[in-house]
């Protein structure tokens, strides 16, 4: 597997995303909140004069909320013609996968199983990588 | 020429363009099936299409081919090279009458027969005419035919609908980069420097938007095109007799929302045929003509499009349907009774009401009229219904104008900014105003206005951004929304901002989900700010469509006489600080000016608003304006001008009468709650300033340009929009704008307005001003206005 990896810290774990599906790496300024929207979806900002939806991964995965602060890393994405700024705990690096992603003995537990595509080998530790798709719209459809 | 038309003929051009390849690759090759099937499809929907127009030799001449290329489909004939040349022969004798057809000219007669024959497979008769040399033969009738297609008659080309959206999305995005633009250079020192250009980047911008903005136009004549033919054969069907008439069908729209009334208009016409009109002997009997008449007429109400769908049928027989929905349980005898006319035919659009049996029983609109106006209400559009007994129903839907851009009222609630469609709001009303009450009714609270009761809600309650803990009380600001053709309610908010137009972006799903927003769009400080969805509000707290909706209704029926007797008025206090007021109606909205924006060197200032200018009156010393300045934009229903005052103090009704007294500014003296107050006399005032700024293109003044690449580009913009129209003829012109390098010969006109390309004043006697001073030159042009008019 050639596929380039954008490696992340997320909700403490450490974990990655297909370079292909990141269109860019944000700090988010300002996050306007949606009153009675899902949990993980923490608002809206602007990016380039366009808005963008802001999730809150950590709520996406059920493990809490993430306690946002100016200057918070985001790594934006595109699902379904959306754009979604998937708030991180920080953006590590961009790296070669190793290998293919694989599942493991166990599954990688409560929140996670979902979210997972599977386990990849890097040049250091290993990483989990996610389906950014399935963190955006995990609660959405949970709900529907 | 006729819309359909263009259309086979672009859609005919386009097939000739793809099947060219084909052409030639089955003439190499006459036995392959694939290329076959491509030119019969060809020349079989020529020959459809042809059926539509009277085009005889098109027709003949594509159904021989048809028939030919049948027998070869059908394996009763080969495809020898003698019929292939045949064929194509006729193939380009299509391409060289559809061309003659487009330049509006008469195409050479004779000639089809030999090409018919040709295709028969005894026929000796050989096509001794190639392609080219077949043309050329025809000759000089086709030749600068086809010149005069290029050069002469608009072309046109068609796009798929996605790619206009793309480039709609685009210069939606380009707006919105704009404005983040605008903050940014507001925000640093180079703006002064910048601001020409970013001027002018957002003058082209304004005028790209606006004509990709008409791209997504279609004439509704295209929505018409499909309607006869359903009414022939429902008429033929139901054994009745009808005539449909068009008017308005050069009116445009946008193509997307076309699409969306399209269902509602269809349905609306098989009602009229169904039970609407009569049977040719009831209408015989009635004294009517033996046809039944239908009428769809379009036109342009400022940002909306009226539809009305008239039949002269039996019309709407309103005790009966009130029986039905008493029947039904749609609303009580009580409630029923007080109702006002209008509101019980609105009853026909309540879901309860569509029961199988009310078809024959009611003169019928029951079925599917509730599905009706959600489809047109989920376009933001709405509809209504008139009749009178046994003579005509007529349907009035409004429809906006295009889905993208939408003008809305932004507000706060809880410390967050949201934007409301403005074609939601009906009024906008303070809590400390006389004419409010709040009534509670056990945990829902109702206001009072001007004698009507409305459902009340608070947006930070319904959000969940406050408690909604004491209902004791109301937010500062309330906003009297139609959630629907007849239902209103109060939406509290705790401030308002401003109008502005809105490009609105889809949401995504996730956000959609909430079920509170319609879409999102960026302020010009770059925060995104979410688009309320009145109607899911409404809704969502069963305020729409429901019984609360149609009890409120019946409150409001109650009162409605009361209300019109008492007429309403603004109580403001003027600029000199004195408390009057302002019929009401005659405002429509309240503006926050800058001023920077007023010119105020003539007799009466005037304010650059948008693109327009107004006259703002009220104003009695200039040089004592504030920074910003509120000002009341009235409305006589054509010209529109401004009134200045110092503060809006509230909203009262008229329940004294009107004492004259001398200032002819005031028709009179009111009583406000025991205070006597001046009545502004607004008749007075249109009469006296809007025929000065009621200025039709005609009556503008001329300004001529020297003919340089800067002025035509960078100066008419600016010129234009100071009110004035471009002339080329310097000597007719009312001003004349001349810069060095221009000769003098604008000397006749009767104002010379002179440019210079230094930006320091070489002479203190030269009167000149430096090209780049925008103030100026507009100040200049503006006092000229002045001496022109």
């Amino acid at each position: 597997m050639d596929e380039t990896l954008v490696l992340l810290t997320l909700a403490g774990r450490r974990a990655a995303l297909p370079a292909s599906a990141v269109g860019s790496v944000i700090e988010i300024e300002t996050i306007v909140p949606v009153p009675k929207a899902a949990p993980h979806i923490a608002g809206l900002t602007a990016m380039r004069s366009q808005a963008l939806t802001v999730v809150d991964c950590r709520a996406a995965l059920g493990l809490g909320s993430h306690q946002s602060k100016p200057g918070d890393r985001a790594v934006v994405v595109t699902v379904g013609g959306h754009q979604y700024a998937l708030l991180v705990d920080g953006v590590d690096d961009v790296e070669a996968a190793l290998s293919e992603p694989r599942a493991i003995a166990g599954g990688f537990g409560k929140g996670w199983d979902e979210a997972a595509i599977g386990m990849v080998e890097t040049s250091g530790e290993p990483a989990l990588l996610v389906d950014p798709g399935q963190l955006v719209n995990a609660k959405f459809e949970a709900a529907a | 020429m006729d819309d359909l038309l263009t259309e086979f003929l672009a859609e005919t051009r386009e097939m000739l363009g793809s099947i060219s390849g084909a052409i030639v690759a089955w003439e190499a090759d006459p036995s392959n099936r694939e290329l076959l099937d491509s030119i019969f499809r060809f020349v079989h929907t020529v020959k459809g299409n042809c059926g539509f127009f009277d085009f005889p030799r098109l027709a003949s001449l594509s159904h021989a081919a048809e028939g030919a290329l049948g027998e070869v489909r059908a394996g009763r004939r080969q495809a020898d090279p003698r019929l292939v040349t045949a064929v194509l022969a006729i193939i380009d004798r299509i391409a060289a009458m559809v061309d003659a057809i487009e330049a509006d000219e008469e195409f050479p007669e004779g000639g089809d027969e030999r090409l018919i024959v040709a295709l028969d497979a005894g026929s000796d008769a050989v096509i001794d005419l190639p392609v080219k040399t077949d043309a050329e033969e025809l000759g000089d009738g086709t030749a600068p035919a086809r010149t005069s297609v290029n050069s002469g008659a608009a072309r046109s080309i068609r796009l798929p609908v996605e790619l206009l959206d793309r480039v709609m999305n685009g210069v939606s995005d380009m707006v919105l980069a704009r404005n983040d633009l605008a903050r940014r250079l507001r925000a640093t020192e180079a703006a002064s420097a910048l601001e020409s250009p970013f001027e002018r980047l957002s003058g082209i911008l304004a005028e790209v938007r606006e004509s990709i903005s008409q791209m997504r136009m279609h004439r509704i004549d295209h929505l018409y095109q499909s309607l006869p033919r359903l009414v022939r054969d429902l008429a033929n069907e139901l054994g009745k007799q009808v005539m449909i008439d068009f008017e308005g069908g050069d009116v445009e729209i946008d193509r997307e929302i076309m699409e969306m009334i399209r269902d509602p208009m269809t349905h609306l016409l098989r009602n009229a045929i169904d039970h609407g009109l009569e049977t040719p002997s009831q209408r015989i009997a009635a004294g009517k003509r033996e046809i039944g008449m239908l009428t769809i007429s379009a036109r342009h109400s400022g940002n909306q499009i009226r539809v009305s769908v008239t039949d002269d049928g039996r019309g709407l027989d309103v005790d009966r349907i009130v029986a039905k929905a008493i029947e039904n349980g749609l609303v009580t005898r009580a409630q029923a009774d007080a109702m006002s006319e209008k509101q019980k035919l609105a009853l026909i659009f309540a879901p309860g009401l569509s029961t199988a049996d009310t078809i024959s029983e009611i003169s019928g609109r029951g079925v599917g009229m509730d599905v009706v106006r959600s489809n047109l209400e989920r376009v933001g559009g709405s509809i209504s219904v008139t009749s009178e007994l046994g003579k005509r129903t007529t349907f009035d839907l409004q429809i906006p104008l295009t889905l993208s851009i939408v003008a809305g009222l932004t507000v706060s609630a809880g410390e967050q900014q949201f934007a409301i469609p403005q074609s939601y709001v009906l009024e906008i009303v303070r809590r400390k105003s006389a004419n409010l009450r709040l009534t509670k009714m056990g945990d829902s609270r109702l206001v009072e206005l001007r004698g009507k009761r409305i459902a009340y809600l608070s947006l930070a309650e319904v959000l969940g951004l406050e408690e909604a803990g004491d209902n004791d009380t109301i937010c500062n600001t309330i906003i009297m929304l139609s959630a629907g053709s007849s239902e209103q309610f109060a939406l509290g908010v705790d401030a308002i901002f401003d109008y502005e137009d809105l490009v609105v972006k889809p949401l995504a799903p996730a956000v959609m989900e909430a079920g509170f927003y319609a879409g999102t769009t960026l302020l010009e400080n770059g925060l995104p700010i979410l688009m309320l969805d009145v109607r899911e509000i409404a809704a969502k707290s069963e305020l729409a469509s429901g019984n609360a909706a149609l009890a409120a209704a019946g409150e409001d029926a109650h009162s409605e006489a009361e209300a019109r007797r008492a007429p309403s008025l603004m109580i403001y206090r003027s600029m000199e600080g004195v408390k009057c007021a302002v019929r009401l109606p005659v405002i429509r909205r309240v503006e926050t000016l800058k001023r920077a924006d007023f010119d105020c060197h003539g007799e009466v200032p005037l304010v650059v608003l948008g693109d327009r200018l107004f006259p703002c009156l009220g104003i009695s010393d200039p040089s004592k304006l504030g920074e910003q300045v509120r000002a009341l934009r009235l409305s006589d229903g054509n010209s529109e001008l401004l009134y200045a005052v110092k503060e809006l103090i509230d909203t009262a009704e008229l329940t004294s009468h009107v004492e004259p007294q001398g200032d002819s500014r005031f028709e009179g003296t009111v009583l406000i709650g025991g205070e006597a107050v001046r009545l502004l006399d607004v008749h007075g005032l249109f009469a006296r300033h809007a025929a000065k700024m009621k200025q039709t293109d005609t009556d503008r003044p001329l300004c001529y340009l020297p003919d340089t690449d800067w002025s035509q580009t960078i100066l008419m913009p600016l010129v234009e929009a100071a009110g004035y129209r471009i002339s080329a003829d310097p000597d007719a012109a009312d001003v004349a704008i001349l810069t060095e390098d221009t000769e003098t010969h604008g000397a006749a006109a009767r104002r010379i307005i002179r440019l210079r390309s230094e930006a320091q004043q070489g002479e203190a006697a030269d009167e000149t001003i430096y090209r780049y001073d925008k103030d100026a030159l507009l100040a200049a042009l503006l006092s000229a206005a002045k001496g022109a008019a």
